[in-house]
């Protein structure tokens, strides 16, 4: 047995500041979050010239110049690129934050939100508001817009809490029934869904399935304003568990015995996935995967350690997000490819590759 | 992603708007069609050229094709629609998302929401109110007398014409996915006008088909666009479909795919051909 | 100051597991806990660890309801290893040693909780695995990891006020060198004047590191005093079903227990 050495060695513990693991630090995350984001502005089926765009940003600062933008310019930047990549950033975030503390809560790195019955309950929420549509219409007036991603909102909300209530037994909620729970009720609200379209006329199934592809393309100021709410409570929520993840990755018991009031970290985190990916789903559609393999990859690179992870998995799942846009509105102008079956046709090879690779450091 | 990526990004846009920049002209109307109907009245008014853009639905209509395609009409992309630089974006009430609609107002398009209710009077106000916004008027009363005139044809036609044959209307939303239309729906409408029963008209909508409403309906006619037939695979393959293999004796009728989306201008042309076909004497019988 | 079941029951649906069982844990003791299978030994280390509920009598950490500490100011007093950890993702052995930590002020982030993370991985002799992916480690290797991790937890504590280690089964996995280095250990944190509650199959083992045992049968305690009080062949037949002879070598720690020839009669 060897003696205590009581001196820590240098190399131990701590990385240089602001280094988050090999090759990656917050600098390089933010930065192509910043990049990403002003590719966003910039490109798109409508021209912006850069000498234009810096002639009106100079106007508006009093400096005249030739150069100005066109009206029409002027509105694709302001009223339809910018709130879009906005929306982009906070929903790509969101899903990957969410499915990053799913992995930590379940001690699973195969769960995400769609796992929960989060995904299902928002689709017959937003299926059957697509079938009310006209009914609504004319009592909502201004409001109609709202009307799908507010009923999708609340079938998110309903089923997550219910998978969860499930789940609890004795007071406590238990991992894998909250999931079994979670996956019932995915199978019975596609179920609803599979009877609600048998009953929906053609326009309302094509809608439907644009629904269930997932798109940004619904983005507006409005969209922006009331989803900001939902989605920024969710992440606030979830990007200051990290460490207490880390404890309830030990065990449900351990953490108990590492002074983690477990319950309460539980009833926590399904509410801010809940909040998070129900508004997130609401406004854009099912977007696969992002939650899934945006925190295996940097997993890879940076470890487990969700003090570290989360606040990465939020700059990356938002870069990512917005990028795939930029190509799902580029690709086939003036038609736009659904930014879910991009995601998902991204992301299931990368999640193959993933598992491919054996467990490692993931 | 790097700056070069973005620059060449950048370039290759400009590259390919630079034709479409040149050739637009201030004062030129710019119109996308959303809506079969829509776009076939333009192109009936002579109008045809001034279409930058129509929806998935209208490329079936003819004279559309060389319109850009601007996607599913309850799925339009904002910055697609603009980039095609359009004055005045004319809908159906179908056409979204709301967002969309409110974006293009924003960037200075006129969007006009035009009805697509599937009744004849309906057909005549969509007809004046899009020779309106043409300017087009007297054009488009030609165009509403004329499709008077052919449908009292019919009328007449089938007045004197016993009994009135029975019809099922029928489409493919997908291979071996067939779906009727029942009341309410511009089959409907068709069927009747035509001097035809709409054997399910106790329906309101469309509806997947069963096979015991198929032997209830017992109809005279199957009526289908013309796109779905391939997908049954012809009449030989549609004899097959279970429920029509079941019942004898009906006979195919075909209409163009615009029909069954919404009544346009063309709408008397297609009930009198229709009429002629449903009150022609039956060939020999033979089994389908 | 002590960690107290008194006159517990544990009832699990109509089967009774812990009948009247009263033990006291005191600062500077290992105590080990022996049974057969069944006896209703974890169940007796989950009540005095607060996970499990009792139906009747009350367990008192210095004087006090487990249930009423704060979750946080217990972990500091109060640490467990499970028999079985399940951990499914590739901490490095030094991060699961540091979270540990994290009841204590720095949360596992201090120079201090660095100091203690690597005393601990010294002590258990796998500091050679601090950079190791936990998934990467043996079966045994992860339970000294883990063992680290709750003596990180304690650590320095015993100098500043009472505290118990409660351990399921700590040698279970183990080879002989480490069995004895680990109970060496638990035996080290006794001394600085921490308290040490542990399951064990061996009774040699027991007799050789306890200051105490508990022999637990049918979720009774049925004996309880020094090795050499409890360890009787009697008692051992009959809690065990086994014979054995115990033979008491003077100078040594602790009476050897040798199965009999033809030992094994079916137990009761």
């Amino acid at each position: 047995m060897s003696v205590p050495d009581v001196a820590p060695a240098p190399s131990w513990g701590r990385r240089a500041r602001g280094t988050l693991g090999p090759g990656l630090s917050w600098a390089v995350l933010g930065g192509l979050l910043v990049g990403v984001f002003l590719l966003a502005i910039a490109v798109g089926a409508v021209p912006v010239p850069p000498a234009s765009l810096g002639g009106s940003v100079l106007a508006a600062l009093g400096v005249d110049t030739a150069h100005r933008l066109e009206p029409v310019q002027e509105a694709v930047l302001l009223s339809i690129r910018l709130p879009r990549a906005l929306l982009g950033m906070l929903v790509g975030a969101v899903l990957a934050l969410s499915g990053a503390a799913l992995q930590a809560l379940f001690r699973n790195p195969l769960v995400d939100a769609g796992l929960l019955g989060t995904t299902g309950g928002a689709a017959v929420g937003a299926v059957s508001a697509i079938l009310l549509d006209v009914a609504l219409a004319s009592r909502l007036g201004p409001l109609r817009a709202l009307a799908v991603p507010g009923v999708a909102f609340l079938g998110a909300l309903v089923a997550t809490l219910l998978a969860y209530r499930l789940g609890v037994r004795g007071g406590r909620a238990e991992g894998p029934r909250v999931l079994l729970a979670g996956i019932a009720i995915s199978a019975g609200a596609s179920a609803c869904v599979g009877l609600l379209i048998s009953v929906a006329s053609d326009a309302q199934l094509r809608s439907i399935t644009f629904w269930n592809l997932g798109s940004l393309g619904g983005a507006s100021w409005e969209a922006v304003r009331v989803a900001v709410v939902p989605l920024g409570i969710a992440l606030v929520l979830l990007l200051r568990e990290g460490s207490r993840l880390n404890l309830l990755m030990l065990g449900e018991r351990e953490a108990r015995h590492l002074g983690v009031d477990v319950e309460r970290l539980q009833r926590r985190l399904i509410l801010g996935t809940a909040l998070g990916v129900g508004a997130a789903v609401a406004f854009t559609g099912t977007i696969g995967f992002v939650g899934l393999v945006v925190p295996s990859l940097l997993r890879l690179v940076l470890g487990p350690d969700n003090r570290r992870l989360l606040g990465a998995t939020a700059l990356m799942g938002a870069a990512l997000l917005v990028g795939a846009d930029v190509v799902s509105r580029t690709v086939v102008a003036p038609l736009e490819l659904p930014i879910g079956a991009l995601t998902s046709a991204l992301g299931a090879p990368a999640f193959i590759a993933l598992l491919a690779r054996g467990r490692g450091r993931a | 992603m790097s700056r070069a990526t973005l620059g060449r990004g950048l370039a290759l846009c400009l590259v390919a708007m630079a034709p479409l920049a040149l050739g637009a002209e201030p004062a030129e109307q710019r119109w996308v069609a959303v809506g079969p109907a829509i776009t076939e009245t333009v192109i009936a008014l002579g109008q045809g050229a001034r279409l930058v853009g129509v929806d998935d639905t209208s490329m079936a209509v003819p004279g559309a094709a060389s319109a850009r395609r601007v996607g599913y009409q309850r799925a339009l992309s904002a910055e697609g629609l603009l980039s095609l630089r359009p004055t005045k974006v004319v809908a159906t009430e179908e056409a979204g998302p709301p967002a969309v609609l409110e974006q293009l107002r924003g960037a200075g398009v006129d969007v006009v929401i035009v009805p697509n209710t599937p009744t004849v009077e309906a057909a005549r106000r969509r007809i004046r109110e899009v020779a309106r916004l043409l300017g087009r008027v007297e054009q488009g009363e030609a165009l509403v007398t004329a499709m008077n005139r052919e449908l009292e044809q019919a009328a007449t036609r089938s007045k004197s014409a016993a009994p009135r044959p029975r019809v099922l209307a029928l489409y493919a939303r997908g291979a071996g996915n067939w779906m009727v239309a029942g009341a309410g729906t511009a089959a409907d409408q068709l069927i009747q006008l035509a001097g035809g029963v709409n054997t399910v008209a106790a329906w309101t909508g469309t509806r997947p088909l069963t096979q015991e409403a198929v032997i209830e309906a017992a109809p005279d006619f199957i009526l289908l666009p013309e796109g779905s037939l391939p997908l049954a695979g012809g009449v030989e393959g549609l004899s097959r479909v279970p429920g029509l293999a079941l019942v004898k004796g009906w006979r195919v009728v075909t209409v163009e795919d615009v029909h069954f989306m919404g009544l346009g201008p063309r709408l008397g042309t297609a009930v009198n051909q229709l009429g002629e076909r449903l009150h022609a004497p039956a060939p020999a019988r033979r089994a389908p | 100051m002590s960690l107290v079941a008194k006159d517990v029951d544990v009832r699990r649906g109509a089967r009774v597991t812990l009948r009247r069982v009263s033990l006291a844990l005191h600062p500077g003791e290992l105590v080990a806990v022996v049974g057969p299978n069944g006896a209703g030994k974890s169940t007796l280390l989950s009540v005095l660890a607060g996970e499990q509920a009792t139906s009747l009598g009350e367990v008192l950490m210095d004087g006090r309801p487990l249930a009423s500490w704060l979750p946080r100011e217990r972990a500091r007093r109060l640490a467990v290893l499970p028999q079985e950890a399940s951990l499914g993702f590739g901490f490095l052995a030094r991060e699961v040693v540091l979270l540990g930590r994290s009841p204590h002020l720095g949360g596992g982030t201090s120079g201090e909780d660095t100091r203690v993370a690597l005393a601990a991985l010294d002590a258990t002799g796998t500091r050679h695995l601090a950079e190791r992916s936990y998934l990467t480690l043996s079966g045994g290797e992860r339970q000294r990891v883990q063992l680290a991790r709750v003596l990180a937890q304690l650590w320095d504590a015993p100098a500043r006020g009472p505290c118990y280690l409660l351990l399921d089964e700590p040698t279970a996995s183990l080879d002989l060198a480490h069995q004895h280095l680990v109970l060496e250990e638990a035996l080290r944190f006794a001394q600085s004047g921490g308290s040490v509650l542990a399951i064990l199959h061996d009774l040699n083992l027991a007799a050789r590191y306890a200051h105490r045992l508990a022999v637990l049968a049918g979720g009774r305690l049925v004996a309880s005093g020094s090795p050499a009080e409890v360890l009787q062949p009697a008692l051992i037949a009959e809690t065990f079903g086994v014979r054995v002879e115990v033979l008491d070598r003077p100078g040594a720690p602790g009476p050897l227990v040798v199965p009999a020839a033809a030992a094994v009669r079916s137990p009761r």
